[in-house]
């Protein structure tokens, strides 16, 4: 008890206090540099946003996400990036992925979902009850995830944390969207209202 | 009318129809000779094959087509397969029993499976296995490959002139990092570095490491070799690579090496890379409006050697990496303003790893394996002068010679073969824990990795060494300070993991696994814990076996677990092909290279777990690793996002993203160059404190370090920062406008992820085949 007071303490640092990627990049942004002019700040703190793989349509916030697209096995996979965890070890990571039957190892929706919600006793992966929310995209079944996984999982020092996933299936005739954020259990309340925000905002795009 | 408008709408059908069909070219056997199976399934479903290679369709009176002929066998072989079941469960319909099967019936059921064994699945040949004595498996059944799940990353082999001559390297596809058999592709005269044109003692520009790894590269120990800062927009990577293997001492019997060769449909895959220029969305900082960038066909066709040209020169033998951004005779003079406390200052009382004390390097393979240290401008030794657009000029470091003029040398191929690297694990520098280890991953590697693999050992020749205290802060496998008896790069494997026990909440326990290399304490800040299993002299109060291995309790209940000569031999995997894809040019971006790399110890896992029928050989956090990529790869690969973007993780930069989108970021940074340069150097700043503070405090909370202790490191990190902070704002680091990615090296990049997808397609592919089969 005593130990996590103090390393409270210690770590109740101003630097620390945000995230420190976008702090840096906002340092760089204000710097006085000769010759150079001063990047504009952003206008607004949502711009819409259309993936490459035009999988969708919706707005991402501008400060302290950082969009990233790339194509895996399954298909294209677009994913915002936000904030670090206070253990350094877990970003926050927003996924969004469409399946449908020319997916490669398409999974129908039912299999995937039971497949997303089987519990884990050994990472104590517990799941909520599934809960229909109003989309842009149609009804989302959400529901979250908890678990704990040590990390990081190949350094040392490496310690157990409770990791936290929001998961949004979205039904699209037979093919659906996975729209998942995963972040510590610890900060996940905070991107709450980002990812509901996020998910409002999507829309189809004629594929 | 709408008989003939319908007609002619069906006439026109049909043309489009054959308009549109990919090609009407004629499979021809003797240009991709058929296997026997193969030949064995068309003959008798009535197929003939002409003499002049065609393979003649009777009923549709016309010739197989190319595009067709794999669907076709695919679907001979699966009405083959379907047929030999449905006559064995003839026999054991018939039977009493399977357990009761008289011994015709069971001589009946093993003709059976002998005669269509090739064309059974995974699934079917584990099922009928008992039938047969562990001899004739061995020395017979297993030597014949599922013949129709080539597209697997699990089944397909490479292709090897002494074992498997002809008809497997048709169907195996190029791997992006392999170099084509010779008879194919000429071999290709090494390309000549380009001439170092500056003045002798003009100084170089300084480029962070940023440029081509996420962030600058702190002095870290977590990836001191794979990643060590590499020269951007000085040479094409083809050349570098070239340096690269030049340099590496040969062994025994290594002939002398040519440019990584890249084989002209990965040439062609590459150029169809072509970046857009589109502004990168997030772009909101230092990035400006994109520019116009040469064609990407060019870049490429830039960082390859020229496929016809005389012979040329022998490259120059393997300069230290920190040559090229080092002027040929350093001249002290007046520092130019730049950052007096760079990022990565660090107390000079860290043993070891400040810059200006490190070891002396010996020559290695482009430096891996070797911690190079970032010797900030103006801060350690006095910064050449030169002229005012490149004022940032790094400290210097011993000037190299100039390379010296070779005779020209003939070309000769750069990959080993599989009895190369059987000869070399034989005589070569392993003992018999290392060579047990290379044996099994020269059996059991993914095939898309394993010519790679091949070339890193037998002509980069690493160490081996277990011992987890040389590892740095990787858990099972890291790079070890070289050997100066020795110019390769040195891999220490860990033999078991170091844990310790701390109470969780009121009744619960948790296991904190931790470094064994004072180095990455040293790191940190901090000196090791005082721990019984971190010293050797102390005796284990107990033992015992569990998921962690033999598990060595100590009185302090600090333990220390085993790893599995299998698993070892995972993490040996990626350590090699991370080292050799720094060696031929393929990490130019560290998450791709990583990725790969990983997708390959993943894809080897589960091949052993497969054959031994269980996990049981990973430790409790690989097992359940390969078990999320196995089932929900999805969620996998968002929770591999979400580590290695962290300030921990440190091997994707979000604001770079992957390969295609980091050459694109790069292009717009470079427009406001020192902004982006100092972008770089306050992220890897704040990250470099946010990593160390928040571990310490972590550390501090579990109770292995003082409290004390604590605060004094986390203060020492935080005025760290705070000073490079404050000198980068003052005085933001210059550039001369080279600032930006090496976009051939990123384009390379982008094949690694393509080819990470297609093995892990194939494999997902075959596992859903087998549940379904099964």
């Amino acid at each position: 008890m005593i130990n996590a007071l103090a390393a409270v303490l210690l770590l109740a640092s101003p630097a620390l206090a945000g995230d420190w990627l976008a702090d840096a990049g906002k340092a760089a942004r204000e710097a006085s540099i000769a010759g150079e002019s001063k990047p504009e700040a952003p206008k607004k703190a949502w711009i819409p946003f259309v993936p490459g793989s035009r999988l969708f349509s919706g707005e991402i916030p501008v400060e302290g996400w950082w969009p990233m697209e790339e194509e895996t096995a399954t298909g294209s996979v677009f994913r915002l990036l936000g904030g670090d965890s206070h253990s350094g070890s877990v970003r926050t990571v927003l996924s969004v992925r469409f399946y449908d039957k020319d997916t490669p190892g398409f999974t129908p929706i039912k299999l995937a979902v039971e497949l997303l919600r089987r519990e884990n006793k050994d990472t104590g992966r517990e799941i909520s009850p599934v809960r229909p929310v109003r989309v842009g995209l149609g009804l989302a079944r959400t529901f979250e995830i908890v678990e704990t996984r040590r990390v990081p999982s190949d350094e040392g020092p490496s310690f157990e944390e409770e990791l936290h996933q929001y998961v949004a299936v979205i039904p699209v005739g037979e093919a659906y969207y996975l729209v998942r954020l995963v972040s510590s259990r610890a900060t996940y309340l905070e991107y709450r209202e980002d990812f509901v925000r996020f998910l409002k905002s999507m829309r189809t795009l004629s594929r | 009318m709408r008989a003939p408008l319908l007609a002619v709408l069906i006439a026109f059908s049909g043309i489009f129809a054959s308009a549109q069909s990919p090609t009407s070219e004629a499979y021809n056997a003797r240009a991709t000779p058929l296997d026997d199976v193969s030949r064995e399934l068309l003959v008798e479903t009535g197929y003939v094959i002409r003499e002049d290679g065609k393979v003649w369709d009777k009923i549709a009176d016309s010739p197989v087509r190319l595009d067709e002929m794999s669907y076709l066998l695919s679907r001979l072989a699966g009405a083959r397969r379907l047929k030999a079941l449905l006559e064995l469960n003839l026999i054991l319909n018939r039977s009493e029993g399977e357990k009761k099967l008289t011994d015709a019936e069971r001589e009946a059921v093993r003709g059976l499976l002998r005669k269509h064994w090739a064309v059974f699945g995974v699934g079917t040949r584990k099922d009928f296995r008992s039938y047969f004595s562990v001899r004739a498996l061995v020395e017979e059944l297993d030597k014949i490959p599922p013949r129709f799940d080539r597209g697997s990353a699990m089944l397909m082999r490479d292709p090897d002139p002494a074992t498997a001559p002809v008809p497997m390297t048709a169907a195996a596809p190029i791997s992006v990092t392999a170099v084509p058999p010779a008879a194919t592709y000429a071999p290709v005269p090494m390309p000549v570095p380009a001439a170092e044109t500056r003045a002798a003692n003009a100084p170089r520009q300084f480029f962070p490491r940023a440029v081509l790894t996420p962030f600058l590269e702190p002095l870290s120990l977590r990836r001191p070799s794979p990643f060590a800062p590499r020269r951007p927009a000085e040479a094409p990577a083809a050349v570098a690579a070239v340096a690269a293997v030049a340099a590496v001492p040969a062994p025994a019997y290594a002939a002398p090496q040519t440019a990584p060769y890249v084989p002209p449909a990965i040439a062609a895959v590459l150029g169809a890379m072509a970046p857009v220029d589109v502004p990168h969305p997030m772009m909101t900082g230092p990035g400006p409006a994109p520019v116009a960038i040469p064609a990407p066909a060019a870049a490429v066709a830039a960082a390859q050697p020229p496929s016809v040209s005389p012979p040329v020169a022998a490259p120059p033998p393997l300069t230290p990496r920190a040559a090229p951004v080092t002027s040929a005779a350093p001249a002290p003079a007046p520092a130019p303003p730049v950052p007096a406390a760079p990022p990565l200052a660090r107390d000079a009382s860290i043993p070891l790893f400040a810059g200006s004390t490190l070891p002396p390097q010996p020559a290695g393979p482009a430096g891996l394996g070797v911690l190079k240290a970032w010797t900030p401008p103006g801060a350690a030794a006095p910064p050449p002068a030169g002229p005012p657009d490149s004022a940032a000029a790094p400290a210097a470091a011993p000037a190299p010679a100039a390379p010296p003029a070779a005779a020209p040398k003939a070309p000769q191929a750069l990959d080993a073969t599989q009895a190369e690297f059987e000869a070399f694990i034989a005589n070569g520098p392993y003992g018999r824990e290392g060579q047990a280890l290379l044996k099994m991953l020269g059996a059991k590697a993914p095939d898309f990795c394993r010519a790679i693999l091949r070339r890193t050992v037998v002509r980069g020749a690493p160490l081996i060494v277990i011992d987890g205290a040389r590892a740095g802060a990787d858990r099972r496998a890291g790079f070890a300070p070289s050997d100066p008896a020795h110019p390769g790069a040195v891999i220490a494997l860990s033999a078991g993991p170091l844990l310790v026990e701390r109470k969780k909440g009121m009744f619960g326990k948790t296991l904190i696994a931790l470094p064994e290399d004072p180095r990455a304490w040293a790191e940190l800040g901090l000196a090791p814990p005082a721990l019984d299993a971190l010293n050797k002299a102390a005796s284990p109060a107990s033992q015992e076996t569990g998921p962690w291995g033999v598990v060595r309790i100590y009185a302090d209940r600090s333990r220390h677990g085993t790893y599995s000569t299998q698993e070892q031999a995972g993490e040996l995997l990626e350590r090699l092909l991370l080292l050799g894809l720094e060696r031929e040019g393929f990490a130019s971006s560290t998450y791709a290279a990583r990725a790969w790399a990983r997708a390959a110890r993943l894809l080897f896992s589960a091949r052993l777990a497969e054959d031994i029928g269980g996990d049981a050989f990973l430790d409790p956090d690989r097992r359940l690793e390969l078990r999320d990529w196995i089932e929900r790869g999805d969620e996998s690969d968002d929770l591999m996002i979400a580590s290695w973007s962290s300030s921990r993780g440190n091997v994707l930069d979000p604001r770079r993203g992957g390969p295609e989108s980091q050459a694109l970021y790069e292009r717009q940074a470079k427009e406001s160059c020192t902004r982006s340069l100092l972008a770089d150097h306050l992220a890897e700043a704040a990250r470099s404190l946010a990593s160390r503070a928040r571990t310490i405090e972590a550390l501090a909370e579990s109770g292995l370090i003082s409290i004390d202790g604590a605060k004094t490191a986390a203060a020492r990190a935080e005025k760290d920062e705070a000073a490079a902070r404050a000198a980068l704002l003052a005085s933001p680091p210059a550039c001369d406008g080279r600032f930006g990615a090496d976009e051939a090296g990123l384009r390379r990049s982008s094949a690694l992820l393509a080819e990470v997808s297609r093995a892990e397609r194939a494999f997902r592919e075959r596992k859903s085949r087998v549940a379904a089969h099964d």
